[in-house]
């Protein structure tokens, strides 16, 4: 006996000596055992120490387990285990703890936990209690559960393999705000299946379920599932649902009694106020919705703000859908908004909509749908009366055969049908209809386009067909024709024409063969992309046919506008095509004219005109090759070219004058902006009386644009003139003398043709060899003028013809041609008061 | 020897007893207590509540059914017990001591807010009784002091969170299901409303579903309009309680001495449930007030629901009364100012005849819009009822002894009808109408222009080929330069099902040409041409076509009948993409 105390004693002292003692336990039995119990994939690593403590307890210390998909972390396991003897010897686990655990896999946010805990009650059940925080969404969740083993490992199993298998965390994540919430959840799994969570005021509750079979794919059933929310929210595809009170009531029958009644399910949701936002913004109050289905058939009844009679049932049978019903909205209360394009716009703006939906087994089609609009404005649109009739097919898509609108200027009869996934929807509208009507409609491009339209009392009458999937920018197209008399663009009164219109998602284009306006009739295309689509271009346009310059111009951009600001006719014929950019160095125009009205060019008169104007590059280029002055008498033909390099502008030009009646052009040149000298000094340089006065004037040059005395050049000039010797430059010279007692012969002075080679530089003209000759006389000049300011320096010779005698002069100078010797003439002073000295000069003629 | 036996023998007890309390961890925490409660929550059969208003709640349970037996008698809302169960099951209870041991440490269970009639909470399953007490708060103020009782154990003073307190601070009311009507809306099958008359008779309105339409059964039979019984229905089922009260010893019944004005009987597969309603004056305001005849217990609603169940035979009865089937249909005329159009079918071909007192003319009908013009009159609405049954005085009243309109109806069966309208005079969008099958006079709104405008060119056949037509290619030619090209269609084509459906979408009143035709003022040269033919190559049919006028204007001309008609949009559509294909190609 005493040895046996001893013995015993001694154990209980060993026994003692080991409580609370840490043994370490190989890992490869515990890798076996965890490997076998969890099941990890094949690439895992596994790390932990392993100690046991007696007499029944296995502790693991920083265990951390890792592969592709999956990261878990434990600060410490308990297991604690049980040692069973009924039939043969085994182990049992009595709990499992986890302290301070992290786990991250595929298809869940990041979990940690202070805790979990896994215990049995008895043979059969088990309770589980962990808390769990969601730090990316700052939220917890409290987890506490019974239930029998079979039912939880049943349960477990599911929902791994579930998770495996889809991306529902994410949807979840998606669809509902998941932060800053505390959730609590009860699971029983003990005699029945149920699971409640609440969280603040909401109570979600799956009263009954079964999980499906696992060797198939997973399934949980609900067939008893109740929902209250005091204040919730639900984000579907960016609409965002925010409802007070809902109740959700789902009841699936059993199968025994599901057979007998045919009954599947009955659910009912109701919600006190549904607040929307995202596309549509705006409120329901009391929404209920009951749904009920059976093996063939389905039932649904949905009903909405109560004291306006909005509601409308679905029976579904035979893969049909009878729709029946009405909607009651009017503007007083029903607060619908659009978000369009970023903004916030009221659906209904005031007036009402009654909208029939009415079904009959027995018609040929049966969801009529009947809307009628009085009084009401869409989207700020002027208010209107409309009446839509129509189907809703067995698919709820939308035929509405029978459309007609009055608002505004607008009124149009058309059909429009809808059809989902993708909602793609078509308007065929046949009436009058004002574009500005109807922009609210529209995007603000809508509304750019047609503000700078001014349409009178006759409503352009459109036959239109606008096609696209409600949401997407993409696959919209309108396309038609309108029909628009006594119409101003930019100030372009058109009296008549007909508009080929086409929008889609890159630009909108206005096409037509036929644009009449008070002076003839234009064939004009001009396309306006769409901002996203239009890489800086604004406008490209191409116009053909009798074009009244001055009105017409203001149809292109300011830019071109700009380009030919100079220009002023009052019809011509053009052939123009180009773009208009942002950019304005990328803005390219092509623009052939002819005109055989009154042209001009800066100012510069012409009677008519066939010339081409292009834009490319920053580079002006026109080409004048046939410029009409004065009746068709004489060729002319002009080029320039004007080259812009940042802000600064070159101009090249060429001009050719033959044989153009020359006080014409002087009286042209007069008038012009730009390319006019002062008044006074140029009349001084050339203008005499004779009326067949010509001019030949050939002329290349080139400077800066900005400053005409800059130009640098080389030309001829002649003109032939009767009374050449008039002008002011020679006038004045016979004065000069005539007080010199000289006896020259009479008609010395009288001129009649000049002719020279010039060159300009800058404010200058340089002439070398310029002849003036007349019947018995001819002079030579040398020297140049200012342009700007009208001064001379010009040494000149007087030669006679014929060796006319002058006797004294002979005499004294003895010579045959005593003028030439003597008559070296130098003058100065300016154009207006030229001075003039007799030099006698030994040079020869 | 002994002795030392004896001290061996208590070494060893000791030493045992050292390692049983070593080894024996601090197991008789908090979550001893979470087990227990959650063991219990998940087999409760009863829940015994007495709250901080001195509300005697008992929920018992039977076949999983929750009901409430005091302090009135009721149904339990699942939600709200769901909410309790998971509540109950996340409560951190942590023990201080036995109650008793602090009565010896000369304390009193008062100090801790510990009464005889402190909101208690007993949780009853079939083989333990959990009862806590819920006292004062705790200087942590996110905690309270309990007493925690299992059976016969000792009762522990524990320290507990404070939801216990929110939950015994919850009235009765907020335990009991706050509607009325438990059965899903489409199980229910028949309704009857009886009013109570001051004479002491009842007036009944009864309707009863049948192949899911609902039919009036009292006063008279009649089609109900299903969704507005529906929404009745919901109605009455959305309706919130406001207020209950216990009403024992006190059953209502028919009985005349019983006070109550209407009588719902609402009737689904496996139940029928009465609910009577009644008006009671609760000194500020009129309340409506209902009983379940299986529950004693009144209820406050709002003092309004009682209009629900106004004028339920105006409100409900189908509007729609028109239920005509172009199949079911021989022929229907309509006579109007001398002249009859009738449309006739024989051999499932219809036809349209126009004749006055002289002429006749015929022409073959539209399948497509006859159907839609008896769309058109099924959907009309009975916008006021008139009269039942009236005597001639009545019909010659509203001037439908003379009708403008004369509408007879032959079906297959030979049974005919009549309808004959007359403008109103008051308003002059309406008509009165006498339908002479249900003796019904009945102002309905008509705005059907192919019924009021009667006239051939609404209902005639706008097929343009013969559906008996073999068409094996379609040519369709446009210019090219100063040449005609063609593209040939054959039934590979994606098009090609649409092209021979070909029907007109409107006839145009001018005159065939044979090379175009002058439309509102303008001339349109015919610039293309759409032949079909067999697959001898012979030509079947062909039509000349105008260019597109518009998005839905396409004119086309047959040659055959000499007449001008519009295209259908898909057919525009279908030669809108061909001519794109060949602008592409070229």
């Amino acid at each position: 006996m005493k040895t046996i105390l001893l013995a015993i004693l001694g154990i209980q002292i060993c026994v003692f000596f080991l409580v609370k003692q840490f043994i370490p336990i190989p890992k490869v039995i515990i890798d076996e055992i965890l490997t076998k119990a969890l099941d990890f994939e094949g690439d895992s690593t596994i790390n932990y120490e392993a100690y046991y403590l007696f007499p029944n307890m296995l502790y693991i210390k920083n265990c951390q387990v890792k592969n592709k998909s999956l990261f878990f972390k434990s600060a410490q396991m308990i297991i604690n285990l049980s040692f069973s003897t009924a039939n043969k010897i085994a182990i049992d686990l009595n709990s499992l703890e986890l302290k301070n655990w992290i786990f991250e896999g595929p298809f869940c946010p990041r979990i940690s936990s202070p805790n979990a805990r896994i215990i049995k009650l008895n043979d059969n059940s088990i309770f589980l209690s962990t808390s769990l925080n969601f730090a990316e969404q700052k939220s917890k969740l409290r987890f506490s559960g019974v239930g029998e083993i079979q039912h939880v490992k049943n349960l477990v199993k599911s929902i791994i393999k579930h998770q495996n298998n889809t991306s529902e965390a994410n949807f979840m994540e998606d669809m509902f705000d998941l932060n800053n919430k505390n959730f609590d959840v009860f699971l029983n799994l003990y005699n029945k299946a149920e699971i409640s969570l609440t969280e603040g005021n909401n109570t979600y509750s799956i009263l009954e379920f079964k999980n499906g079979n696992l060797h198939k794919d997973f399934e949980i059933i609900p067939s008893r599932v109740k929902l209250k929310s005091l204040d919730g929210t639900v984000n579907i595809k960016g609409q965002n649902l925010h409802f007070k009170n809902l109740i959700v009531d789902h009841y699936r029958y059993p199968e025994s009694i599901s057979a007998a009644s045919e009954t599947l399910q009955a659910n009912r949701l109701h919600v006190d106020h549904l607040e929307l936002n995202g596309s549509l913004i705006g409120s329901i109050n009391n929404l209920n919705i009951s749904n009920s289905q059976e093996f063939e058939n389905a039932q649904s009844f949905v009903s909405f703000n109560e004291k306006q009679d909005s509601y409308f049932s679905i029976f579904t049978h035979n893969h049909r859908n009878d729709i029946n019903g009405q909607l009651n909205i009017n503007s007083s209360n029903t607060n619908f908004y659009a978000s369009i394009n970023g903004q916030k716009r009221k659906i209904l703006t005031s007036g009402g909509l009654l909208i029939d939906i009415s079904s009959s087994s027995i018609s040929h089609s049966r969801n009529n749908l009947v809307i009628k609009g009085t009084d009401c404005s869409i989207l700020g649109a002027p208010e209107g009366n409309y009446k839509l009739q129509g189907v809703i097919n067995d698919n709820f898509s939308i035929n509405l055969s029978r459309i007609h609108g009055k608002l505004g200027d607008t009124n149009a009869t058309g059909s429009f049908s809808q059809s989902w996934s993708p909602n793609r929807y078509r308007f065929l509208l046949n009436g009058h209809c004002n574009p500005n009507d109807i922009k609210a409609w529209f995007g603000e491009w809508w509304t750019k386009i047609w503000t700078e339209f001014n349409f009178s009392s006759l409503t352009p009458l459109g036959d239109i067909s606008v096609q696209g999937i409600w949401g997407s920018t993409k696959n919209h197209l309108t396309h038609g024709t309108i029909l628009a008399n006594n119409f101003s663009y930019r100030n372009f009164n058109v009296t008549k024409s007909k508009i080929n219109l086409r929008v889609d998602e890159n630009s909108t284009l206005l096409a037509s063969d036929s644009i009449s306006h008070r002076l003839g009739t234009l064939k004009a295309k001009l396309e306006f992309p769409r901002k996203k689509k239009s890489q800086g271009k604004k406008l490209a346009f191409d116009v053909q046919g009798d074009f009244p310059f001055n009105e017409g111009k203001q149809i292109f951009s300011k830019n071109i506008q700009k380009e030919l600001d100079d220009i002023c006719s009052e019809l011509a014929s053009i052939n123009a095509n180009g773009e208009v950019h942002n950019n304005a160095s990328d803005t390219y125009f092509d623009l052939s004219f002819d005109s055989d009205r009154n042209f001009s060019f800066s100012g510069f008169n012409v009677d008519g005109l066939t010339g081409k104007i292009a834009l490319s590059n920053n580079k002006l280029i026109c080409n004048l090759p046939h410029i009409i002055l004065n009746n068709q008498q004489g060729k002319s033909r002009a080029n320039f070219t004007i080259t812009s390099v940042h802000q600064l502008k070159t101009l090249e030009f060429s001009l050719e004058l033959e044989n153009v009646s020359k006080n014409d052009f002087l009286k042209r040149l007069n008038n012009s902006k730009k390319i006019q000298i002062e008044k006074p000094q140029s009349s001084a340089l050339f203008f005499s009386e004779d009326k067949n006065s010509r001019l030949i004037l050939r002329l290349n040059a080139k400077g800066p644009l900005e400053n005409k005395f800059q130009l640098v050049g080389s030309g001829f000039i002649q003109i032939n003139d009767k009374e050449l010797g008039q002008i002011n430059l020679f006038g004045n010279l016979g004065n000069a003398l005539s007080r010199t007692k000289i006896p020259l012969p009479l008609g010395v002075f009288s001129f009649n043709q000049l002719a020279s080679p010039f060159r300009l530089e800058g404010e200058k003209v340089f002439f070398d060899d310029m002849i003036i000759s007349g019947p018995i006389s001819v002079m030579k000049l040398e020297g140049n003028l200012a342009l700007e300011t009208g001064s001379l320096d010009i040494i000149s010779r007087l030669k006679l013809l014929n060796k006319i005698p002058i006797p004294i002069l002979k005499d004294l100078i003895g010579a045959a041609d005593p003028i030439s010797k003597l008559l070296e003439i130098k003058v100065s002073g300016n154009l207006l008061n030229p001075k003039w000295e007799l030099l006698l000069n030994p040079k020869p003629f | 020897m002994r002795k030392k036996k004896f001290i061996l023998l208590i070494l060893n007890l000791v030493l045992a007893l050292t390692i049983y309390f070593s080894i024996k961890k601090e197991s008789d925490d908090q979550s001893d207590y979470t087990i227990k409660l959650i063991s219990t929550i998940s087999n409760l059969n009863e829940i015994m509540i007495r709250n901080v208003h001195n509300e005697e709640i008992h929920l018992t349970q039977k076949n999983q059914e929750w009901h409430m037996k005091t302090p009135f008698s009721w149904s339990v809302e699942d939600l709200f017990l769901a909410s309790f169960n998971t509540r109950i099951s996340h409560l951190n209870i942590d023990e201080i001591s036995k109650l008793s041991s602090i009565v010896e440490k000369g304390e009193l269970a008062e100090d801790y807010g510990i009464f005889d009639n402190s909101p208690t909470i007993t949780l009853i399953e079939s083989n333990q009784q959990i009862r806590i007490k819920v006292g004062t708060a705790t200087r942590a103020e996110n905690s309270v002091f309990i007493t925690f009782k299992i059976n016969d154990d000792d009762e522990m003073l524990c320290k507990c969170s404070n939801d216990l307190l929110e939950i015994v601070q919850l009235p009765a009311s907020v335990w009991a299901q706050p509607t009325f009507i438990k059965q899903p809306l489409y199980s229910i099958n028949a309704i009857n409303v009886s009013y109570r008359q001051n004479n002491g008779e009842n007036h009944t309105v009864s309707l009863l579903r049948t192949n899911e339409i609902w039919n009036f059964t009292k006063p008279f039979k009649s089609l109900a309009n299903n969704e507005r019984v529906l929404l009745l229905l919901n109605e009455i089922a959305s309706k919130k309680i406001e207020r209950f009260k216990k009403e024992d010893g006190n059953d209502i019944n028919d009985s005349s001495e019983s006070n109550w004005l209407i009588k719902l009987t609402l009737q689904s597969r496996y139940q029928s449930e009465n609910i009577y309603f009644g008006l009671e004056n609760t000194g500020n305001e009129l309340c409506t007030v209902a009983r379940k005849e299986t529950e004693p217990t009144k209820l406050y609603l709002e003092s309004n629901l009682i209009e629900i169940f106004e004028a339920l035979p105006s409100k409900l009865r189908e509007r729609k009364i028109f239920q005509f089937s172009s199949l079911a249909t021989k022929s229907i005329s309509i006579k109007h100012q001398g002249k009859t159009l009738a449309l006739e079918k024989k051999d499932e071909m219809w036809s349209v005849h126009e004749r006055n007192d002289t002429k006749e003319k015929e022409f073959s009908g539209d399948n497509f819009a006859i159907g839609a013009f008896f769309n058109l009159l099924n959907n009309l609405h009975v916008k006021e009822f008139i009269s039942l049954n009236p005597d001639a005085n009545e019909i010659r009243k509203y001037g439908l002894h003379d009708p403008q309109y004369v509408i007879n109806f032959i079906d297959t069966n030979d049974s005919t009808s009549q309808i004959v309208l007359s403008k109103n005079h008051e308003d002059q969008n309406l008509f009165t109408a006498y339908i002479e099958n249900e003796s019904l006079i009945c102002l309905l709104e008509i705005e059907i222009p192919s019924l009021l405008k009667p006239s051939h060119e609404s209902f005639i056949n706008r097929d343009l080929l013969n559906a008996d037509s073999k068409v094996a290619t379609i040519h369709f030619e446009y210019p090219e330069g100063n040449t005609t090209s063609k593209e040939v269609l054959t039934n590979l084509d994606s098009s090609f099902d649409n092209f021979i459906t070909l029907r007109a979408q409107n006839f145009v009143d001018v005159k065939y040409h044979q090379d175009g035709c002058w439309v509102g003022g303008d001339w349109l040269p015919w610039t293309y041409n759409l032949i079909f033919l067999d697959d001898k190559n012979q030509t079947i049919n062909s039509f000349n076509l105008s260019a597109p006028s518009g998005a839905t204007t396409w004119y086309g001309g047959s040659s055959k009948t000499n007449r001008v008609f519009n295209m259908p949009i898909n057919i525009i559509d279908e030669l809108n993409s061909l001519l794109r294909a060949i602008r592409s190609n070229n």
